[in-house]
């Protein structure tokens, strides 16, 4: 007899899932602990398949292209270096510009967002501000997040959280310290969360950011229930 | 030593986390290769694995933060990466060819393919074992899947078998293999 949960996470880690159904197994990760354990445990399973690939030589300009892209996500303080790089005849090279450029438009949107956000001109070599892009197992889930040296005031976007009975709360990580809880946020668009003088020095030196999934209380926890479901680590820019 | 150059690659990544960006060049070098095998193999398509390719260290990039050494090890973690954006590209391609023209040089019986190359590579891990032991059109389905990214319907379409049967071999393999890997 097929064990139905264990062969659709099997089959959600495969790729097998249509659009639809994917999107409602993802849900399920992210919402049910049972499935996500099921998940991890395909994840684990099949994880040494990946040795049966054969190795294929990278392009020779393989690095370069993506030290171009870098670049681009570097120089969001910057804007009239932030704009897709112009073609040079290398149609492809424009398509990375451009895939690199829409992560940069990603952290500029969450500022044009924002009336009252106080987006200067910014100077590049007086830093003022730290960005992070939050990531992780939930494929779609999209966090980008913009803190305010100045200010002290920490924007947080959400894109593509599935619906759950769990919310998102978003937690500091700085050095080998415990997880330092900032509240539930916004399970859609931007929240706003002023930081704590106690922890804007932490938050500066390249913090990690954390998103874990919690039962809806009148406070958030203090300590995660769960694995974090998107991480991302701050940079000055 | 295998163990010394896993624990090299997971420093990188950790550093790599940290927004070094010479670490997250030594990731590369150390693995282009083999994840550009990945990208070209599901992508099928040069060009396009050469983008893919991009997309997947930058995702590194962003992502390194969140790489646990105890869960996986730094080239299954990477190799996962790769596969997934690999998947995404085939994907996107579906939206407007649901059906691709290069499926019918894709067949669907190459089971003994991965096996053969993980025998090569002195590849100990059980489940190729596990995976050997299945009938031939489990073991087909299962590597078409895996290893060249095709959705039910284009293994259906490959093989000229109804949609629902694809479906049964693919779930009754891999139940097969939990119990061969739980089994013995």
């Amino acid at each position: 007899m097929v064990d139905r949960d264990g062969a659709l996470a099997a089959e959600l880690v495969l790729g097998l899932l249509e659009p639809a159904e994917r999107a409602a197994a993802l849900r399920r990760q992210l919402a049910e602990p049972a499935f996500a354990a099921l998940v991890e445990e395909w994840r684990a399973r099949i994880a040494p398949l990946h040795g049966g690939f054969a190795d294929a030589e990278a392009p020779a300009d393989g690095w370069a292209r993506i030290s171009e892209a870098l670049d681009l996500l570097e120089d969001e303080g910057a804007p009239q270096r932030a704009t897709p790089v112009p073609a040079t005849g290398s149609t492809r090279r424009w398509q990375w510009a451009t895939a690199a450029a829409s992560a940069v438009a990603a952290v500029l949107a969450l500022a044009l967002v924002l009336p009252d956000s106080g987006v200067e001109p910014i100077q590049p070599d007086t830093p003022a501000y730290a960005v992070a892009q939050l990531t992780g197992p939930i494929e779609g889930l999209l966090l980008s997040a913009r803190y305010d040296e100045t200010s002290g005031k920490l924007l947080i976007k959400v894109e593509g959280m599935p619906e759950t009975e769990t919310e998102p709360v978003l937690w500091l990580l700085e050095g080998d310290g415990p997880p330092v809880s900032l509240g539930y946020i916004d399970r859609t668009g931007v929240t706003s969360i002023i930081i704590p003088d106690r922890y804007r020095a932490a938050i500066q030196q390249k913090a990690q950011l954390l998103i874990t999934m919690e039962p809806a209380f009148e406070t958030a926890p203090e300590t995660p229930g769960s694995d974090p479901v998107a991480a991302g680590t701050l940079t000055e820019v | 030593m295998a163990d010394r150059r896993r624990a090299e690659l997971a420093d990188a990544l950790l550093a790599t986390a940290g927004g070094d960006r010479l670490a997250l060049r030594l990731v590369y070098e150390r693995t282009s290769a083999k994840l550009f095998g990945i990208c070209l193999r599901i992508c099928n398509e040069r060009s396009a694995a050469e983008d893919v390719l991009q997309t997947v260290y930058l995702k590194v990039w962003q992502r390194a933060g969140s790489f646990d050494p105890d869960k996986a090890s730094p080239v299954t973690w990477l190799a996962t990466i790769a596969r997934n954006a690999a998947l995404d590209w085939r994907r996107s391609q579906r939206e407007s060819d649901p059906l691709p023209a290069d499926l019918d040089q894709i067949l669907v019986d190459e089971g003994a393919d991965a096996l053969e190359l993980a025998e090569a590579k002195e590849e100990r891990a059980r489940i190729f074992h596990c995976l050997g032991k299945l009938d031939e059109q489990r073991k087909g389905a299962i590597h078409a899947a895996f290893y060249r990214g095709l959705s039910y319907p284009e293994i259906a379409q490959a093989s000229g078998t109804p949609l629902g049967t694809v479906k049964s071999w693919v779930r009754r393999g891999l139940m097969q293999l939990k119990e061969c890997l739980q089994g013995e």
